[in-house]
């Protein structure tokens, strides 16, 4: 967001009405593109050149977009300055003279509608396994959308990482990356979906297990019909059906009763 | 501008939050409108009549609790403090902790499975219905508490029968 704000200021893009990251995003391109002819950086194109032969451009771009953002907070890992002297000013007066105007109040508005909704309070006031949702979802958004907007690629390994420890949880996050597939299939950057970056964030999701439980929640689900779990050291040797769960309560410590609950075997008498 | 997220916020802690007093909460819409907010209401009173219930077997050693949701189950094992016996569920991942032990001849009952389980002892008696004095109808709110005996056949026969995922 803080990202966004700055980069606002110092595009020659016009002032936002909506805070419609996509356009914003590209209009700032846009104008990097215009100048790359007379502004191009040694540091940035061998940057690029380094990564894979298909994203090349658009990482100049990424990093250059980047570098007209953060020179202009005088970040310490920015470059040198000259895209900031090329960059009109008019966005930046009109931003100052009129700051209500500026997309951050929608930018606050969205987040305080998904503080205080309904359901954050709901799900954030009873503990479900909902509840951890509030943090994934947002988690893994942003992971991708460093990955596509700032041209880091490596935030789809944190994505993947995010993703498939979700999945211990609850499933519904597979609704999130099937929407983001599919968003990224019909608007792009398609090449994306390809990438070995996206490819390797999958790796995460198959860890561990059988070759026929790639995904942790089907190894949970297998493991569960078997009376044990996963996440139990004795999970590799499962007990007896239901045999190794006592009707006492010899193991009421916690971890004991979360592990009977989990149908671990029960500590004996 | 921030009349309109304050009324949404406003909004939307009474629907969520437990900020309607419990003694008025029945009368609104809201356990209509989010059924979180009455799941809330009445756990330790259920869990007290159940109580009342096991105790009133008597000393009978191998009696469990079968609870028809994870809700019942764990409040029950929440609130009983080592005064009641222990608890099973068919629900979820609770059936995979499995069923009571084979002594096990007696059950107390509660919630809406007791159906599924009558057929499978000799006779089950409603000992009485959870309520939670408030008023306020939840999921639990008028489910009979019953105490079934004589058991027909194995747990491993019963237990898949009392299983389910929801």
């Amino acid at each position: 967001m803080m990202h966004c704000g700055v980069w606002e200021r110092s595009s020659t893009a016009p002032r936002m009405t909506a805070p419609s990251l996509g356009r914003h995003t590209e209009e700032g391109f846009r104008a990097i593109r215009r100048r790359r002819g007379v502004n191009l950086r040694g540091g940035a194109r061998t940057r690029s050149q380094v990564g894979r032969s298909g994203e090349a451009l658009d990482n100049t771009v990424h990093d250059e977009a980047r570098q007209v953002s953060s020179s202009s907070v005088g970040n310490p890992r920015s470059g040198p300055r000259v895209m900031r002297s090329a960059v009109p000013r008019t966005a930046d007066q009109q931003s100052h003279s009129a700051p209500w105007r500026r997309s951050t109040g929608s930018k606050g508005l969205a987040a305080w509608e998904y503080a205080f909704g309904s359901l954050t309070l709901s799900m954030g006031h009873v503990f479900l396994t909902a509840s951890v949702d509030l943090f994934v979802w947002p988690a893994v958004i942003l992971a991708v959308m460093r990955a596509l907007l700032r041209g880091r690629p490596w935030w789809w390994l944190v994505a993947g990482t995010i993703a498939a420890l979700s999945l211990y949880n609850k499933f519904l996050i597979v609704m999130l990356l099937a929407a983001l597939a599919i968003g990224l299939l019909a608007l792009g950057p398609r090449r994306a979906v390809w990438s070995p970056w996206v490819l390797g964030g999958r790796g995460p999701g198959s860890c561990g297990g059988p070759p026929e439980h790639h995904l942790p929640g089907s190894q949970w689900m297998a493991a569960a019909d078997h009376g044990c779990c996963p996440v139990c050291p004795q999970c590799r040797q499962c007990p007896p059906p239901h045999v190794a769960v006592s009707a006492s309560d010899a193991g009421s410590a916690p971890g004991a009763v979360l592990g009977r609950r989990f149908g671990c075997p029960a500590p004996s008498p | 501008m921030t009349g309109g997220p304050s009324a949404a916020s406003v909004v939307g802690a009474v629907i969520s939050l437990p900020v309607i007093p419990l003694g008025v909460l029945g009368q609104t819409a809201i356990p209509g409108i989010n059924s979180a907010t009455p799941d809330q209401v009445g756990w330790p009173a259920y869990v007290d009549q159940v109580g009342e219930v096991v105790h009133q077997q008597g000393e009978e050693d191998d009696l469990v609790i079968l609870a028809s949701n994870y809700g019942e189950a764990g409040a029950i094992d929440r609130f009983r403090e080592g005064q009641l016996p222990a608890v099973y569920s068919g629900h979820n991942a609770l059936y995979s902790s499995g069923p009571p032990a084979e002594p096990v001849k007696a059950v107390v009952v509660v919630g809406a499975m007791l159906e599924k389980v009558r057929p499978y002892f000799a006779g089950c008696t409603i000992a009485r219905s959870l309520d939670n004095g408030t008023d306020v109808d939840n999921e639990e709110q008028g489910e009979p508490i019953a105490v079934c005996t004589g058991r027909l056949v194995g747990w491993n026969s019963i237990w898949p029968a009392l299983r389910h995922l929801d």
